[in-house]
């Protein structure tokens, strides 16, 4: 008999009080009217920013020199497409009344076209990229756990050996370099140089190999670094002290008493660490030619599509907010001493 | 009687960013079987590192400088890390002082219980788990089938103690160390598990090293006493001499600040000053600074421990002085 | 028979100094820190060249004799536009950090002094601010503020206080409830020397480690911005510009993308060993073997 390593005992606890469903229930649901009202801020602010903004009717001047071509301002035609494109994008309404449409829409997901091209609908092109962001932010996060969490240990464990200094420089050095500059780095070591991986696009295994690298060194790093502080926490932790005392040698304590204590807080980095991780695609999906919400969002920026940039930054912040409100259930979960409050 | 342990002028130092501080600096003691021992002194006295680092059970930074410890015909202090792993938790356990923390929060309690057996390859899994069961019934703890499948945090700090106790009672050792045991606890509880110690104490007929601050909880349960102060021992007696006739004036304030059930009246003199800075320890006597007897020789010697009597040393240049 | 060692009682500031010296890595980073400040404050002295002067001739060479790092695709010498790059990269880095001090400094003290409802508020605006991704919402700011050297800084730090906000809140509310400060005001001492005197002294190190955290942080994600085109103008250069112009061209010219990745990376390394030191320093629980 001995405790198998999912033997994690918060929920298991909670639910055997009977108490979890309530108090579970009413935190769930704190915690999303907390995300819902972060949100509709979050587009307010967005909204008006972009409405104070210089060069606010920028893609309407567009629109304007589009039709100069064929016809002149003082042409009724004219007036009447602007009016029409006024109309289609809701823009002839004051802000308030933008606004709330707009929140109106976003709560059923139908977000209305963009500007760039009124024949697509924005959500259809969400829905479009959205996985494949989804795919790369995952892939990244599962390899920076897969490789950072083992170095970590072995971090700990080798404590002031040149094991541990060099792991701990390598992690300095990849939390200082943002994942674009590791992205251009990759390329020209393996694109480049080797001519093992190729420099762009999504499709088939080989393309995706590097932007996954790339996103994920950052994060990998943050968990080698974090894995070794908490493992050596707790192996300063008196319990540790009675395995010992009881007879333990080194393996047995360390496999049984003190990795999956110092596994639990790790749950709480990977919440920002997502979060990182849904912007770097912004610039990984960038530079690799990706065609994800990142790519999406940063096209929207420079183009000045309001409403596909408010979207984007929308969906984005969404999901990363999710990732947060699932990471915090989850260490409820794993550890007994958390009470949901 | 027989001779259970035998230390002899044990040295332990730390190293800090301040400089190094002498925890332990050369003491002395003896052992016998089915004896219980207390060993007394304020935080920083070096009681608990003198006794964990016998199972070189201390901090990274300590380092055991000189000295030995011959327990059952071998030196505790230069067994490798098989031997020393095997004497551990099976012929000297050891119960610590926090039961909040001392207890991994995310094992079973029952789980944590059977370990040392299991490590230790006394007995298989139903066996060692028969046994847990019976040992957490003994120490106190009701309907222990279900407890045994509880976490710590499902027990109060009383009971997590008698936990402690029960594992380390699992593999029947020989020599029972104590680190404060009580000191973490309510007043009440304090009685309960000194009372269950007592009884465990006679049934299991161990020896024990108790380690307190608390002279008059040491004198209620153990057979001898030590003091210690600032990583040395002042005076060493069998416990009625010690409640008669003090020698040195740290034992006399100890009794002085301490209450007892049916003094009344009595007045409550604290010792005055504090504990010695570790890295700037007094010259000659320790105690002087706070010594309302001291001498001049006092800042200048150290006072030697000598006996006494057959059972009775001291440190201190007033009884020096004073014995023929 | 005391051995001889040091029997003083250690001030903090000694501290953590010698915490800080024995960290190479800390010092080195430091000593590189204060070289590329010296030479960012220097830029237009030394750099041979000013940022925007085309050499149409000799467009797309290698490294040489005249052009250390080689030309871009105007002619235009790296080595200058890098030099230029890392001016501009110190001064938003370090523009946005007062900044954050500036908000996260005083709305952390007011919220934490005052406590009550303006705390809970702040905080919650601060709890917002935490979940959504900084950077995104620098990516709006700087649409709506505008692609200037003070704008772009303006908006980080607008975007970056509210870590400073908790910590100094934090440092506030433990420091106003702490032992000394209670005796200060027994004494009767008036609430702006007790700030003075007792609670900033104290938080000056987990400040300083912020900022110094934020400083890099800030480069990268201005950098960031400039790599999907919304950092300075060009011809302004940014490592963020510098890099993706470079990316354009990397199959043909690699020293265009080579040269800014590698300084822009040696000091992004450089300010982080430095503020990794910083922060192991003030930290009391590093032992000595």
């Amino acid at each position: 008999m001995n405790s198998e390593p999912w033997d994690f005992p918060g929920l298991l606890l909670n639910m055997s009080n009977g108490v979890v469903d309530m108090r579970f229930l009413k935190f769930l649901l704190k915690r999303l009217l907390t995300i819902a009202i972060s949100m509709v801020v979050v587009i307010v602010i967005t909204y008006v920013l972009m409405w104070l903004a210089p060069g606010n009717f920028f893609e309407l001047q567009r629109v304007r020199d589009a039709i100069a071509r064929v016809t002149t301002p003082d042409d009724p035609a004219y007036q009447a497409t602007l009016k029409g494109f006024e109309e289609r994008y809701g823009l002839n309404n004051p802000l308030w009344k933008q606004i709330l449409m707009y929140l109106k829409g976003a709560v059923v997901f139908k977000f209305g076209p963009s500007f760039s091209d009124p024949a697509r609908n924005i959500e259809d092109l969400i829905k479009e990229k959205f996985p494949i962001t989804f795919t790369l932010a995952l892939s990244s996060i599962l390899f920076a756990l897969v490789v950072g969490v083992p170095l970590g240990i072995l971090a700990a464990l080798k404590k002031n050996t040149w094991i541990d200094y060099t792991a701990m420089t390598v992690s300095v050095i990849g939390v200082a370099i943002p994942s674009y500059v590791v992205a251009v780095f990759l390329i020209l070591i393996f694109s480049i140089y080797l001519g093992w991986l190729p420099t762009s696009g999504w499709e088939g295994i080989r393309t995706k190999i590097l932007p996954t690298i790339a996103l994920a060194l950052g994060p990998l790093a943050s968990v080698a670094r974090f894995t070794r502080v908490s493992l050596l926490d707790t192996l300063n932790q008196d319990f540790i002290r009675t395995a010992y005392a009881k007879g333990g040698d080194d393996r047995t304590v360390i496999m049984k008493h003190a990795l999956r204590p110092s596994m639990i807080p790790l749950v709480t980095i990977i919440g920002p660490q997502m979060a990182y991780l849904m912007v770097g695609t912004v610039w990984v999906e960038n530079i690799f030619r990706i065609p994800g919400l990142g790519q999406l969002f940063a096209n929207a920026a420079v183009t000045r599509d309001y409403p596909l940039l408010v979207t984007s930054t929308f969906i984005l912040a969404l999901a990363v907010m999710i990732m947060n409100l699932i990471v915090d259930v989850l260490y409820a979960i794993l550890d007994p001493r958390i009470k949901l409050d | 009687m027989m001779e259970l342990l035998n230390v002899n002028n044990l040295k332990v130092e730390f190293h800090r960013v301040e400089g190094i501080v002498k925890a332990v600096d050369g003491i002395s003691y003896k052992l016998n079987k089915g004896e219980s021992l207390g060993i007394v002194g304020e935080s920083g006295s070096g009681k608990s590192v003198s006794v964990l680092s016998l199972l070189r059970l201390i901090n990274r930074n300590g380092r055991i400088v000189d000295g030995e410890a011959i327990f059952l015909g071998k030196d505790l202090l230069k067994l490798n890390k098989e031997e020393l792993r095997d004497i551990r938790g099976k012929d000297i356990s050891i119960i610590f002082q926090n039961p909040m923390t001392s207890l991994n929060p995310i094992i079973r309690v029952g789980i944590q219980v059977i370990e040392p057996i299991i490590w230790h390859r006394l007995m298989k899994n139903e066996e060692a788990r028969e046994r847990a069961i019976e040992l957490l019934e003994r120490v106190g703890i009701p309907e222990s089938p279900k407890r045994f499948l509880n976490y710590p945090l499902q027990f109060s700090g009383g009971m997590r103690q008698r936990v402690m106790i029960a594992m380390a009672l699992a593999c029947h050792p020989k020599l029972l160390i104590a680190d404060e045991p009580t000191t973490a606890l309510d007043v009440t509880i304090q009685a309960q598990i000194m009372e269950l110690l007592q009884e465990l104490k006679e049934e299991y007929g161990m020896s024990v090293i108790f380690i307190t601050h608390d002279l008059s909880v040491a004198t209620n349960f153990c057979d001898r006493i030590i003091t210690m102060y600032a990583g040395k021992i002042v005076e060493e007696a069998p416990v009625e001499e010690i409640l008669k006739t003090p020698l040195h004036p740290y034992t006399k304030g100890l009794l002085n600040s301490t209450l007892e059930i049916g003094s009344r009246g009595k007045k409550l003199v604290p010792i005055p000053g504090n504990p010695p800075n570790p890295t700037k320890h007094p010259s000659g006597c320790k105690f002087h600074p706070r010594c309302s007897f001291a001498m001049e020789i006092c800042q200048r010697e150290e006072p030697p421990l000598v006996n006494i009597s057959e059972n009775h040393r001291v440190a201190c240049h007033l009884i020096k002085g004073e014995s023929k | 028979m005391l051995r001889k060692n040091k029997t003083e009682s250690i001030g903090y500031w000694k501290a953590f100094w010698l915490r800080f010296k024995k960290n190479k890595m800390a010092v080195i980073g430091g000593v590189f820190v204060l070289i590329l400040i010296a030479l960012a404050i220097l830029a237009p002295y030394i750099a041979p060249y000013p940022y925007d002067e085309p050499h149409y001739i000799r467009a797309f060479e290698g490294p040489s004799k005249d052009f250390i790092f080689g030309t871009d695709a105007l002619g235009r010498d790296l080595f200058s536009r890098i030099l230029y790059s890392l001016r501009n990269a110190c001064i938003i880095g370090f523009g946005s950090q007062f900044v954050v001090l500036i908000i996260g400094g005083i709305l952390g003290a007011v919220a934490g002094f005052k406590g009550g409802w303006i705390d809970k508020f702040i905080m919650s605006i601060v709890d917002i601010m935490f979940a959504f991704p900084t950077f995104l919402f620098n990516v709006i700011l700087v649409t709506a503020l505008g692609r200037g050297l003070f704008t772009i800084f303006l908006a980080i730090g607008l975007t970056g206080w509210a870590g400073m906000a908790r910590l100094v809140r934090g440092q506030v509310l433990y420091l106003k409830n702490s032992e000394f400060v209670e005796a200060a005001k027994a004494a009767g001492a008036s609430t702006f020397y007790i700030i003075r005197k007792h609670i900033l002294p104290n938080m000056i190190g987990p400040i300083l480690v912020n900022l110094a955290f934020g400083v890099p942080g800030a480069m990268m994600t201005e950098s960031g911005l400039a790599v999907i085109g919304m950092g300075v103008r060009p011809p302004m250069p940014s490592w963020g510009n510098l890099i993706g112009e470079g990316i354009g061209m990397m199959m043909a010219f690699p020293h265009l993308l080579i040269f800014p990745a590698v300084t822009f990376a040696f000091t992004l390394i450089s300010f982080t060993f430095l503020a990794d030191g910083l922060r192991d320093a003030f930290n009391p629980r590093s032992e000595i073997s």
